[in-house]
């Protein structure tokens, strides 16, 4: 997608928007809240409009040539939930068949995807009965037996424990090593980090940042980052929010005052990268 | 990857697919909805029939066939607002192949499952107390599936125009009102005087007009009728229109 822009009134969400994922790979977006993760989702998906610049799916226009990107894509939105009387089996094999999948494949579809996010015991009960994890399952049991080529999913692993986490990542990981790819936005920047081949930092409708995890660690100074108050008064870290970070190369550089020493990780370069942590309340 | 189709065969198939799930699985998981949707006909019929004797029952049987369509649409514009608003639901449907017309039709016909014990018990009651032949059926007929095409298009459209589940109760109720109550559906257009033509202004009442002139209960002319039918049709060509161009299944 090149320049890609959207407003909500007033508020220009997406201020030109330029991203490129390769297929078969798993990019998930990180930004704080208002950054315009899930405005980009839902152009993407051809829900919503752009008002500027262009942008294709599966090398479809999502703008002209909806019919053909949306036979290609499948998404879990954020917030979604799944219809509660219907039981797992029967919201994702119906799901499948609005997809145009042949019945019988969508049956096979419908076995396997709920095997691997381990529902499928619970099949024939109803939704309303299973745990909040296991709901949030049923959507991504959808979506991945859509055999779709682009994924999307916006936050698909919130209010999951660490085994469902584990579980959803598994499955994200089989689908995409099909040759799938996988477009998701997460607050979990450890899941960013363990499961996607590159990342991209949304900040006020801007790109602020790309590169697989490893290259954005990498390009972080020192070994270990040590987090002291903000109220220190120091030129050698950094300020974000109530803290200040500084990036050393050994232990022995800990002043006192320090509150956590820790490697340097994803989460230190999303940080100090992104700028406007806690500004933003609308939609994004 | 496996390539997905989306023609008019799978159009047709998400029709049925949306029917069933909408419409057959909670019937079957909870049947107590099905009568919840006869009370206020049935009370409607009762009363009249009280009322006014014969006429009352047949205006009461009419009233009874309109208000089933009609509440099929009410109930349609709570199930998308909540499958738009609340599930998310609609937002996982507008990325596959299935168009906003076939998600409409669908979601409307799982509303007319809903409501089909009524459409039965007043069918039954037509044909009991008013016997027509077979062409005046046939114009009751497509009277009333103009008439649910017509409503459901627009309720899906009005749904598509709330941000926020709670006001769509209320416009609901209001458009019982609106639709079913105050124009000429329970009574005949001729008590409207020189207004008459106000019958036009809605689907419902139009649709009373032709059923109350097929089955005699009330006189009405060609031109009245074939007017009411031009006036079924284009709720119909507008509905459709407003679901295809207008509808908030992609958002400008």
């Amino acid at each position: 997608m090149r320049g890609l822009r959207r407003s909500f009134g007033d508020k220009e969400v997406l201020r030109g928007i330029d991203l490129e994922i390769d297929y078969g790979k798993i990019a998930a977006l990180l930004g704080p809240n208002g950054a315009g993760k899930t405005t980009l989702i839902r152009i993407l998906t051809t829900e919503l409009m752009p008002h500027g610049g262009e942008a294709y799916v599966a090398g479809y226009d999502v703008v002209r040539q909806t019919g053909e990107v949306r036979r290609r894509i499948a998404v879990v939105p954020q917030d979604a939930r799944p219809i509660t009387y219907m039981t797992p089996y029967e919201f994702v094999y119906s799901y499948l068949l609005l997809r145009g999948l042949p019945r019988i494949d969508a049956r096979r579809a419908v076995r396997d995807s709920l095997e691997e996010l381990g529902l499928w015991d619970v099949r024939k009960t109803p939704i309303y009965q299973l745990s909040g994890g296991m709901t949030r399952r049923v959507l991504v049991a959808s979506v991945l037996a859509s055999n779709a080529e682009v994924i999307f999913l916006d936050e698909p692993t919130v209010g999951l424990d660490a085994v469902s986490r584990r579980v959803v990542w598994n499955s994200l990981r089989r689908y995409s090593s099909s040759g799938a790819t996988i477009f998701l936005t997460t607050h979990y920047i450890d899941e960013a980090e363990l499961i996607s081949d590159v990342v991209f930092l949304i900040d006020n409708g801007l790109i602020v940042a790309r590169g697989s995890p490893r290259e954005l660690v990498e390009s972080l100074p020192g070994k270990y980052v040590v987090e002291y108050p903000a109220t220190i008064n120091s030129d050698s870290c950094i300020k974000v929010g109530d803290l200040c970070l500084a990036f050393v190369e050994s232990l022995n550089e800990i002043h006192e005052g320090a509150l956590r020493v820790s490697p340097k990780s994803l989460e230190h370069y999303v940080l100090i990268t992104i700028k406007s942590w806690g500004e933003n309340y609308e939609e994004g | 990857m496996r390539r997905v189709k989306g023609g008019l065969g799978h159009q047709l198939r998400a029709i049925l697919v949306l029917a069933w799930l909408n419409g057959l699985l909670p019937i079957i998981r909870s049947p107590l909805w099905t009568i919840s949707t006869l009370t206020m006909p049935i009370s409607l019929l009762v009363l009249l029939t009280i009322l006014y004797k014969n006429v009352g029952l047949v205006m009461g049987i009419v009233g009874g066939l309109i208000w089933s369509m009609l509440s099929s649409g009410t109930a349609l514009i709570g199930d998308a607002a909540y499958y738009r608003l609340e599930l998310k639901f609609q937002q996982m449907i507008v990325a596959t192949p299935t168009n906003p017309l076939a998600y409409t039709v669908g979601l409307a016909l799982s509303e007319v499952v809903f409501t089909l014990p009524g459409i039965v018990l007043f069918a039954v009651l037509f044909t009991v107390i008013t016997p027509v032949d077979q062409w005046e059926a046939l114009r009751v007929t497509l009277s009333l599936v103009l008439l649910w095409y017509s409503v459901s298009a627009l309720a899906f459209y009005s749904s598509t125009l709330f941000t926020y589940i709670r006001y769509i109760w209320a416009v609901a109720s209001l458009l019982t009102l609106v639709l079913g109550i105050l124009p000429p559906v329970y009574y005949p257009a001729i008590y409207l005087g020189r207004m008459w033509w106000l019958a036009y202004l809605v689907p419902t009442s139009s649709s009373a007009l032709i059923i109350q002139d097929a089955v005699g209960v009330v006189h009405y002319s060609p031109l009245q009728v074939n007017l009411a039918y031009l006036s079924e049709v284009t709720w119909c060509l507008l509905g459709t229109v407003l679901v295809m161009r207008v509808a908030r299944w992609r958002s400008s």
